[in-house]
Formats: structure tokens, C-alpha cells, sequence
């Protein structure tokens, strides 16, 4: 079953605070995720295997107490936020290199993602768009 | 053997000097003839201000009337926040200069303003910023931890609240190195006013090991209402607990108390338990004296204060004796006699700082009740004088056999004319440029310390000899453990190692130096980075002026962190923030001076500075690199991997030491552990170091990325930071609250 992104992320992408966002994706313990783009890269898939591959690291990172938490992937021209709920559930961010508002927007975006109530994502099955 | 021989004939001034002159005994028997001279007074009974020795971890006089006051451990933990009604500069005990006085709103404060009075290491909060690292336990695992306090409250009054009490209801810390958070909290030494403790109806001493509270363990002593020692209203006492450093063995804790008074000299054991767990190891508690250091939902504000004075508080790495304690040695000085203690002491709140500061000339006093040890100190004294004629003559045989030349070392022997049977000692090397001279007048049994000996004197003196100059600081000899960030305190003035003109120049100023508050002289082979690493590890507040001929500059350091820097270079220009402090911190000869701080109008700088020197460290490399392509006119200079590594790995050793750091690790890029501290499970380490790499590496060719730089790993009581470096991987654990490598 196909569930729109909007539905677990609502109005994500419309946030003029998220403008330097270039993909987000909730990935769930099945390990089905829904991912949207705002341009034209990433690739859905490319972003998939990324946010899978970071995944696969979750046991181990676990395993040497290292996760429940975030992580932050800084790159020379971007970010990669990735934080795991309690529940299994993560979210990643692909962000373009930006300024200090943009990163606290994301900070925001990311607590309230990990909170306990959180709208994002109620546990319904994805599969990458 | 001899019997000793009457006090007035031992110390015939004649017969020492003929010795002396005779022999030319060297400077390294000096030491051995003044304990020889002071055994005239070991056997005296000697009160006054402890010594640090080797097994001191910390040691706090509280002789400074202010904040921050200084430990003379080999910890150095300075104590900088004196918050809510504490104060110094309260007369102690005569012979131990002033104490602290935590008395606040006094015994019948029932309310947390007026409990609530501290001195600690930190201003205390309920979170990380009050946590220090510190030793509290020897390697052995054992400890002492003593003070002496005045009692200012009445000791038989109940403190309960059950309704016979006052309603005060609290306890009164001594030493406490609790902490907020579990994983901090180490123990209390506190003191147990009756009704306090299930309805005690005596007081107490209590040690509690809070084991990072995970077998919390309370033992007890009852404090002697009647005897010699017995608790009085208004009288001073030491106060001590001893642990052997053997887990749950019978009697391995012991706690003592003793009323001070010169004719004592073993602490009065007053109880023994058996504590079950070593402390636990690791812990930065809120270390504070006179309150509790920790805040939670059960203790959300400081409200442990002991109503007295505190003072000569003292941190051991062993179960001190009882004869260990108090005050004993045999040049430990000054002797009082004994303080009645005040019918009605004046509340200590209300209390004037005390003009009396420790004394310049320190009393022995001999007591002829104790000539029985007295023999015993002579016939030691007869053995060592034997050695030291020994010594002598073998001195003066190799003189014979060796050529003369610099360097000897001439002493001169003279005596005063003024006493009876005094004893003047001058040392004078031959080399003439750092004469030092130390006197030392014994007159009817009474010994003076003259204050005007030389700091290079003082550091060619036995460890025990303590001067205490007007303004209250202490000269002594510094150990190896020591570190000169005591030195440091106030001001510091230096030169790089490159300008040896300079570093003459300083030499001579700080040798002609008058008596002031800091020091001036010159470190040799201490780089820049050692001292801003020393500053912000200690949480410091300073600015650190530098110089060459080309470039001057500042960096400021407020509460251990770099906030701003800048820098004038005579062809570039200005500059500031971050490209000033590399700039600053690239210069490889010059001038430093360290100052106190002074408030700046703005930041410039928010990055951490284990990353600014990681930073400088590298700018640093590629001058270097430049520097020698242009030194090799055109030919190219390309450092090599093994020099890079051996940067990080020398930077990583650096990190190591900061208190915030858990854990280090450094991989080379192929995944090979090159280096790690205080890592659990460095294999474990190591392969997700070599995961996370691989999956950066993939991650990168996936997204529209770019390379990899770092990576954060944030939870909620610290953060993992993977850093690439110069072909290594360099992984830091981290608490949480140092700011974000970006």
C-alpha cells in the first residue's frame, strides 16, 4: 500500500524554513520508506539505498550504545540528518549546505519527529515512490 | 649510644660553624643539617598548616580572601564560586591564617535561603556545568579526607523537625563530592546535628559512599560529647575519615576526632566501619565544601550548609595515620596555645573579615612534657649529623682530587650574636647569578622562619619547607606531579622558544622581579597550545597576550572557552576570530603574557577549542609545508602520511586529557587501530569505525554530496563525533554539552 508522503509528512515541503531540504524519506521497520524530492536530485532509489544503508548500520551502532539517538552526516556540499525513533521508525533529511536558520528548522523538524506523539508517520506501510 | 645533651649545648654556635668552614660541606647536606637543627623541635608540640606531600591530592588553606582559592594539591582544583552568604577571610584557628565560613542564616535557618551558603569548585547547578574531574582516591583506592571546623551552633540542640526540634532538619557537609546526575555521585562526609538521622539523639559523623548510587552505603561515628574531645559550642576540631583501599574488610573505614589543641598529636579515633565498595572510579562530581554539591528532585536547592567555620582542608590517596594528621613534622611550625573557645562565638555571618593573615614568623614552642620523644629525635639527630660529617669529608676529599672550577658551591656558617645559641645559616653558590639566602634563627627554643628567601631557594629546600609571604601565597617545592598551572594563577609571562634574546631578557626581568601576586619567569619547551589547553581544561578565565616582531595579538579564554581573538601583523594587517587565533597559534617564537580577564565586547569566536587547536595544528603543518618548498628554492616538499598521522595521533593524545572527552579513537584509513584512550571495547570500536567509513563512502556516491567530512552521532548524555583527518579517522565520545563540530 502506497501512502502519500504528505499523509506521514504533512506540508513538509511547503515549509519556507525547510527551503534547502532536497529530499526527506521515513523509512520504517519493515523497511519500507517513502521519500519525496524537491528537485531533481537525489534519486528516489539513490535516496532508498542510502537511508537503507544507514539502516543496516543501526544493530550494530545499537550494539555499541551508540544509537537510540541522531546522526549527522556532514558532507562537503550537504548534510544527511538520520534519527531512529524507539518504535523503529527513522527519518533522513538530505540537505544542501545551509545557513544557521535552516539547520535549526531542521533541528525543530527532527525533535518533533522523535517525539513520542509525533504526526510524522504513524506507523503505516510505505514503499519508496 | 650518647644521652642527648642538654638543649643549650646541642646547638653551640662555635663548634657548628668550625664544622662547617672546615669541611665546606656542599649545599645538599644543608637540607640534612636544618632537619637536623629543627629536631630541637620535632619533639615540640607543633601546630600549623599542612605540607603538601606526595600522597596530597588536594589541599585548600583558605588563606585567600577571595575567590578562587587555591589548591595546593597535585590536582589543583581551585574552588571558584563562593555563592549564597559564604565567606573567607574569617579568622581561624590561631596558626592557620583564615577559614571559610558557611554559618549563613546560623542553626535555626529553616528555610533554603538561609541554608544554602557554598564554596565549590563550580557554581553549583542542577546539570553538567558544576561537574569537575578530579582525584578523590589514591591508585591504592584509599583516601583521607579531613578538615577542621568550628562548631557555631549548639551541639546538643535537636535539629529535627518531628516537632522537638527546631525544624531545621538538615545535615551539615563537610566534603562532599556528590553530583546530580547518578553516574557523578561519589560520597558525602558530612557532619549529623541530633534529630536529624532516625531521631539520632547524639551527633554524628557520617561518610556515605553513594557508589554512583547504585549501593548506597551510610556509616557513622558518634561525635564525643564528653572527654577531652568531646563537641562544644564554639570549638574547633579536626575532622577525618580514613579508607584503607580494601574493599569490605573489617575496620577499613575510620573516622577521628579531635579537639585542636598544640598538646595533641594523634587525631582521636572516635569509630571504625566496613565499607563494602571502593569509591567509584571516574566520576566529575560537583565537588563543593560546606554544602552539598548535588541538586534533584529530592535536594532541588543547596540547603546543607555547616554553621561553623571550615578550614585546612585536605584530600589524601592514603589512610593517613593518626599520627599523620595533626599537623605534625618536623618543620611543620607554629605553635599556639590553646584557644578557648568562645563562651559565646559571634555568629560567623556577621563576622569581619580578619586582618590576621597566616603568620610571616612562625613560633615552635618547646614542650617539655614530651622529652622522652625528645630523646628519641636526638639520637636520630646524632646519627644524621655522623652522616652528614661523612658526607662532608667525602666532599671535601673529592674536592681535593678534582680540579677547582665554576659551579662549586660555597656555605658559610656563621652564627648571630644577638641570641644564646643561635644558628645562621647562609647559602651562597659560586656562580653568583642566583644567590639565594635562607636564615634561620633558633633562640631559647623558639625558631623563626625569616620570609625573604628566594623562590630558587625555595625550590632547593626539602618539600616541607613553607614560606608565607605577607600576601598569603605560599612558596614550596614543587613536586614532579605538580603543575605549574599554580604558577600560573594570577599572571604569567613567558617567551617562545625561538627568541633566546627574549628569553633572556624575561629571565632577568623575572629574576629581579619584586614580591607581587603571580609570578614571572620563563617556561621552556611549553608551546602555546599546553597553555591554552591548561586554561580551558581548568575552565579558566584569561587572556593570553603574544608577540613577535611581525605580529601581536590576544586570545580570551572565559570559563574554559576561547570566545575571541586578535591579531595585527605588521604587513597583513588586522584580523580576528577564528583566522586570528591561527594565525596566533602558527608563530613559532615570541612572547606570551597571561592576565586576568577582562569582559569583551564581543564574541568572535563560537568553535570549540579542541577543534581551534586541531585547526592551528594544521595551519601550522602548511606553513611549514610552504616554508620548506620556498626554503628549497623550487623544489617541491610533500609531507608524508606518516607525518600526518603522527599529527593526529599526537593531537588525539591531547584530547584525551579533556575532561569531556569519554573516549578516543584513531583508525588509519584502511581501518587499523592506531590509538585510542578509555575505549570499552576498542575492537568493537574499531570495526564500527570502518563500517561507518565505508558506508560514508557510499553515502557520498549515492546523494550529490560530495566527499565525506565528519559525521555526529547525538544522544541525549553525549555525542560520538567520526572525523576524517589526514588519511585517519579520528573518533571522539564526547559529553553532550561541548558545542557541535560542524
Amino acid at each position: 500500500m502506497n501512502v502519500l508522503m504528505k499523509a506521514i509528512t504533512p506540508n513538509w515541503l511547503d515549509n519556507p524554513r525547510l527551503s534547502h531540504v532536497q529530499a526527506c524519506c521515513v523509512r520504517l521497520p519493515s523497511g519500507e520508506c517513502n521519500v519525496q524530492i524537491a528537485g531533481t536530485e537525489p534519486a528516489n532509489e539513490d535516496f532508498c539505498r542510502a537511508m537503507k544503508h544507514i539502516s543496516d548500520l543501526v544493530p550494530l551502532m545499537v550494539q555499541q550504545r551508540l544509537l537510540p539517538g541522531q546522526i549527522v552526516w556532514t558532507f562537503v556540499g550537504g548534510k544527511l540528518y538520520y534519527a531512529v525513533r524507539n518504535d523503529g521508525v527513522a527519518l533522513g533529511l538530505c540537505c544542501k549546505a545551509g545557513s544557521e536558520t535552516e539547520s535549526a528548522a531542521v533541528s525543530d523538524f527532527i525533535v518533533d519527529f522523535l517525539h513520542p506523539n509525533s504526526t510524522l508517520s504513524q506507523g503505516s506501510k510505505c514503499s519508496p515512490t | 649510644m650518647k644521652n642527648p645533651e642538654p638543649i643549650s649545648r646541642r646547638c653551640r654556635p662555635f663548634k657548628v660553624r668550625s664544622y662547617f668552614t672546615l669541611l665546606r660541606l656542599p649545599a645538599a647536606v644543608f637540607p640534612l643539617l636544618l632537619l637536623i637543627l629543627e629536631a630541637n623541635v620535632a619533639s615540640a608540640t607543633i601546630l600549623g598548616p599542612y605540607t603538601p606531600d606526595a600522597d596530597t591530592l588536594h589541599l585548600w588553606h583558605m588563606n585567600d580572601q577571595t575567590v578562587p582559592v587555591i589548591d595546593l594539591g597535585s590536582d589543583g582544583l581551585h574552588l571558584t564560586a563562593l555563592r549564597n552568604g559564604a565567606t573567607l577571610g574569617n579568622a581561624s584557628y590561631k596558626g592557620f591564617g583564615t577559614a571559610l565560613s558557611t554559618y549563613d542564616g546560623g542553626p535555626d535557618a529553616v528555610t533554603d535561603v538561609g541554608r544554602d551558603a557554598y564554596l565549590s569548585a563550580r557554581p553549583l547547578v542542577n546539570g553538567l556545568s558544576d561537574n569537575v574531574t578530579m582525584t578523590y582516591a589514591g591508585v591504592s583506592n584509599a583516601f583521607t579526607y579531613e578538615a577542621i571546623v568550628r562548631v557555631d551552633f549548639d551541639p546538643q540542640a535537636n535539629f529535627g523537625t518531628n516537632g522537638t526540634g527546631n525544624g531545621r532538619g538538615t545535615f551539615m557537609q563537610i566534603i562532599n563530592l556528590d553530583a546530580d546526575e547518578s553516574t557523578n555521585r561519589v560520597c558525602q562526609f558530612r557532619f549529623v546535628p541530633v534529630g536529624v538521622l532516625k531521631g539520632n539523639t547524639e551527633p554524628m559523623l557520617e561518610f556515605i559512599n553513594l557508589n554512583k548510587d547504585k549501593s548506597l552505603q551510610s556509616l557513622t561515628a558518634p561525635v564525643p560529647t564528653n572527654g577531652a574531645d568531646a563537641i562544644n559550642f564554639g570549638g574547633w576540631y579536626h575532622v577525618a575519615v580514613t579508607y584503607s583501599g580494601e574493599p569490605n574488610r573489617p575496620d577499613n573505614l575510620k573516622f577521628y576526632w579531635t579537639l585542636l589543641d598544640p598538646g595533641r598529636t594523634v587525631a582521636n579515633l572516635i569509630g571504625t566501619g566496613q565499607m563494602l565498595n571502593n569509591l567509584a572510579s571516574g566520576c566529575a562530581p560537583d565537588f563543593a565544601i560546606g554544602q552539598t554539591g548535588r541538586q534533584s528532585p529530592v535536594t532541588p536547592y543547596p540547603n546543607n550548609n555547616f554553621v561553623g567555620l571550615i578550614d585546612e582542608v585536605r584530600l589524601s590517596g592514603i589512610a593517613r595515620s593518626p599520627s599523620q594528621m595533626l599537623f605534625g613534622g618536623p618543620v611543620m611550625v607554629a605553635a599556639a596555645p590553646p584557644t578557648t573557645p568562645p563562651a559565646n562565638p559571634p555568629p560567623v555571618s556577621s563576622a569581619q573579615p580578619s586582618s590576621s593573615k597566616a603568620p610571616d614568623v612562625i613560633e615552635v614552642v618547646h614542650d617539655k612534657t614530651n622529652e622522652r620523644s625528645s630523646a628519641v629525635t636526638w639520637l636520630i639527630a646524632g646519627a644524621l649529623l655522623i652522616i652528614a660529617v661523612f658526607l662532608g669529608w667525602l666532599a671535601f676529599a673529592i674536592k681535593r682530587l678534582l680540579p677547582s672550577g665554576s659551579g662549586n658551591t660555597q656555605s658559610v656558617v656563621s652564627h648571630a650574636v644577638e641570641t644564646q645559641f643561635p644558628a645562621r645559616i647562609t647559602l651562597t653558590s659560586a656562580e653568583g647569578a642566583a644567590s639565594a639566602q635562607h636564615e634561620r634563627t633558633i633562640s631559647n627554643g623558639h625558631a623563626r622562619q625569616q620570609p625573604e628567601f628566594a623562590p630558587q631557594m625555595a625550590a632547593s629546600l626539602p618539600p616541607s619547607t613553607v614560606k608565607q609571604p605577607e600576601n598569603g601565597t605560599s612558596f614550596r617545592n614543587r613536586s614532579p606531579r605538580e603543575t605549574p598551572e599554580l604558577q600560573a594563577r594570577t599572571q604569567l609571562q613567558g617567551a617562545l622558544d625561538d627568541e633566546p634574546a627574549e628569553d633572556a631578557a624575561e629571565s632577568k626581568e623575572g629574576a629581579e622581579a619584586p614580591a607581587e601576586v603571580g609570578f614571572r619567569g620563563v617556561l621552556r619547551k611549553v608551546g602555546l597550545q599546553d597553555l591554552i589547553q591548561m586554561e580551558c581544561l581548568n575552565r579558566k578565565s584569561s587572556i593570553l597576550e603574544i608577540s613577535n616582531s611581525n605580529l601581536h595579538g590576544h586570545i580570551c579564554i572565559e570559563q574554559g572557552e576561547i570566545i575571541h581573538a586578535a591579531a595585527v601583523h605588521a604587513v597583513a594587517g588586522e584580523c580576528t576570530g577564528e583566522e586570528a587565533f591561527i594565525r596566533l597559534l602558527s608563530l613559532r617564537g615570541g612572547k606570551f603574557s597571561l592576565k586576568p580577564f577582562e569582559a569583551q565586547e564581543k564574541r568572535t569566536i563560537s568553535v570549540p577549542w579542541i577543534q581551534l587547536l586541531m585547526d592551528a595544528a594544521r595551519r601550522r603543518d602548511e606553513d611549514t609545508e610552504t616554508f620548506q618548498r620556498s626554503r628549497s628554492s623550487g623544489i617541491s616538499f610533500t609531507r608524508s602520511n606518516t607525518t600526518s598521522a603522527d599529527d593526529i595521533l599526537t593531537m588525539a593524545g591531547i584530547l584525551a586529557d579533556h575532561p569531556q572527552v569519554k573516549e578516543i579513537l584513531v583508525c588509519s584509513g584502511e581501518g587499523k587501530q592506531l590509538y585510542s584512550s578509555r575505549c570499552e571495547n576498542p575492537a568493537g570500536r574499531e570495526q564500527m569505525c570502518a563500517a561507518l567509513s565505508s558506508a560514508a563512502k557510499t553515502l557520498s556516491e549515492l546523494l550529490p554530496v560530495g566527499e565525506f567530512v565528519s559525521l555526529e552521532i547525538v544522544r541525549s548524555d553525549s555525542k560520538t563525533i567520526l572525523q576524517k583527518e589526514q588519511g585517519c579517522h579520528l573518533l571522539i565520545d564526547l559529553e553532550h554539552n561541548l558545542a557541535t563540530v560542524s
